[in-house]
């Protein structure tokens, strides 16, 4: 069970933002996707989400075409973790959270359950009953990542290990503490059998927590493999153009 | 290690959202029968309670040998009035509410999309060159104006859409901004047709922008009733996709919900409902601003709430403006739009100003 995009081509006004991309997430692993700002990561995260369509080639959802799905069917395979949420009216957090159980038609008492279970991974079921917009960012973002998860809950039987949660950069407005929170979620997450895809900047966490690193340069995919073998002085050094010291210093080592 | 919230917590606050939900709702609808009774019992000819049951018998059509002048006076002039009020309200709280959702913004009213100011223009096109128009059969008269205020707002309504969509995308700040535009075109236009229009139409146009549930008939009462209880279901069935949407366009995408055609429903829907109901009373200000902020306010932003709420206070507040509108300067009585616009305009500057820090 995969999301992949196959020989995907993807260009705005003539400009080519992807070029000839193949990328295969497999459920029960984290990937990452790393590469300097404008190389096309966060084109290719949407791709992936369905929220645009590749020019040329295709994006499949286990196996089959994306936009093949209805808007609801892909609500149920995959979810997309936002950067951040700005409600237009006030909203507990658990109502937030609730909502990552709107597109399954499931008892009432079920869905409290997965509210509650998503809440207790984030650890914040403390802050159940607190008004959404007065939590610090950190808070903010572990109440996303819950209604995200309460959307791939693997407990759907009918669709299985078959889900998938696509984030883009999650630990970029973090300290060091919280991003280390969210990032052994999500490493869980991805030990339960959800594909866990992300787009980040933080190539140490890549690499001790990702199962497979895409790295892309220029809307190419430059290497892609197991952060081990990707992720080293030379190959940052030359996707990120950045000296061989400051590559060094970027994997944590 | 004790958690400061009890194991069954979500599942207790839901059930407490829940119960905070129905008491609300039903607060909200024992208060509007309240204004109900009130606002037939209220005018200059005495009524006992016990004539509203006779006049509801008369109205929908049983036992015609008991009636007594009352249950007449009930039937003839009360009970359109009531109604007529119980529709004009519900549409406009419900339009609000629906709107407020849909543009994400608790300062949009019904007006904004032009409804309000495309039903003036088409009502005043009537009244000034009805009197041409000499091909429609008489008994069809009385339709006449409430058709052409209908096809004025949705005339209006449909280019404020076109303006502001692009291939069935609906762009929010475009469409607020078509809005502004067709308004303004609107007010010329009304204006020329004031400038043309000689004393007796002068007086119709301005009484019928100002609004009044006054002169209300069954015959105008029953197609707009049909036209804003049909709506009105349909929106409410949208109330869980609302909640979703109020957080964010991609997000209530990616939670499954079909965001472009929930805007389409968002803007026909509503515009429908308020035009069925400004075509037989005429402009009514600020109820669809008011009513949901208020249920929002006092109660919640569950949009399983906030949209009947909306339509339950909208009637009580038009009700009782209308009651204030009549024993104000009684024996005449004050033209409705006035008093909402009195109570309404104030109370949207107080909303301006608390909300002047999170506005673009």
């Amino acid at each position: 069970m995969s999301l992949c995009l196959e020989e995907v081509n993807y260009t705005v006004d003539k400009k080519a933002l992807l070029k000839n991309i193949n990328i295969r997430c497999e459920a029960g692993a984290l990937s990452a996707i790393i590469g300097p700002n404008g190389a096309g990561k966060s084109t290719a995260l949407k791709l992936m989400s369905g929220d645009l369509h590749p020019t040329s080639g295709t994006t499949l959802l286990n196996q089959a075409e994306i936009s093949s799905y209805s808007t609801r069917e892909l609500a149920l395979h995959r979810a997309v973790m936002p950067q951040q949420t700005s409600p237009a009216f006030g909203l507990k957090v658990w109502e937030m959270v609730k909502l990552g159980r709107a597109p399954f038609a499931e008892n009432h008492v079920l869905t409290l359950e997965h509210v509650e279970k998503s809440l207790r991974i984030v650890d914040a079921l403390h802050l159940a009953d607190r008004e959404l917009m007065t939590l610090s960012g950190g808070e903010k973002q572990r109440i996303l990542l819950a209604k995200a998860l309460a959307q791939v809950s693997v407990e759907d039987v009918s669709v299985g290990n078959k889900k998938f949660l696509l984030l883009d950069e999650p630990t970029a407005s973090l300290d060091l503490k919280q991003a280390q929170t969210v990032m052994r979620i999500l490493r869980a997450a991805a030990d339960s059998g959800i594909g866990i895809v992300l787009v980040i900047h933080d190539i140490a966490s890549a690499r001790r927590y990702g199962d497979v690193v895409f790295l892309l340069k220029d809307g190419g995919l430059a290497y892609a493999g197991e952060p081990k073998s990707v992720l080293t002085a030379e190959k940052i050094a030359d996707s990120f153009d950045v000296d061989s010291e400051t590559a060094e210093d970027s994997l944590g080592i | 290690m004790e958690s400061p919230v009890r194991t069954n917590s979500i599942a207790y606050l839901s059930n407490q959202s829940k119960s905070k939900r129905m008491l609300a709702l039903s607060i909200l609808g024992g208060m509007a029968l309240l204004a109900l009774v009130t606002s037939i019992l209220t005018g200059p000819v005495e009524i006992p309670i016990s004539a509203i049951w006779q006049g509801l018998k008369r109205t929908f059509g049983a036992d015609p040998t008991t009636m007594s002048g009352s249950s007449a006076i009930v039937s003839v002039i009360r009970l359109p009035r009531v109604f007529l009020g119980v529709c004009v309200g519900a549409a406009l709280g419900i339009s609000g509410a629906a709107l407020q959702g849909l543009f994400r913004n608790p300062l949009v009213d019904p007006g904004l999309i032009g409804v309000s100011s495309g039903g003036a223009l088409g009502a005043s096109v009537w009244i000034i060159f009805g009197s041409t128009l000499t091909f429609i059969p008489e008994f069809l008269m009385v339709f006449a104006l409430p058709v052409f205020a209908f096809l004025g707002s949705l005339f209006a309504m449909v280019l404020v859409y076109r303006i502001g969509s692009r291939r069935g995308h609906v762009s929010i700040a475009a469409m607020l901004l078509s809005g502004i535009a067709i308004n303004a075109l609107s007010a010329a236009a009304l204006g020329f047709l004031v400038f043309v229009s000689n004393d007796t139409q002068l007086r119709s146009i301005n009484f019928w922008t100002l609004g009044s549930l006054g002169g209300a008939i069954w015959a105008k009462i029953w197609p707009s009733m049909i036209v804003v209880v049909g709506a009105s279901i349909l929106i409410l069935r949208d109330a869980e996709n609302l909640n979703l949407f109020a957080i964010g366009e991609n997000d209530a995408r990616h939670l499954g919900c079909d965001t472009a055609k929930l805007k389409r429903r968002m803007i026909v829907l509503p515009a429908m409902t308020t035009a069925a109901a400004v075509s037989v009373s005429g402009i009514i200000g600020f109820i669809g601003l008011v009513a949901p902020h208020l249920i929002r306010l006092l109660a919640g932003t569950d949009h399983r709430l906030v949209l009947p709420g909306s339509a339950l206070l909208g009637v009580i507040l038009i009700l009782t403006a209308d009651i204030l509108a009549r024993i104000a300067v009684s024996p005449a009585e004050l033209p409705l739009g006035i008093i909402t616009s009195l109570v309404g305009a104030p109370f949207f500057i107080w909303l301006l100003v608390r909300y002047k820090g999170w506005m673009p």
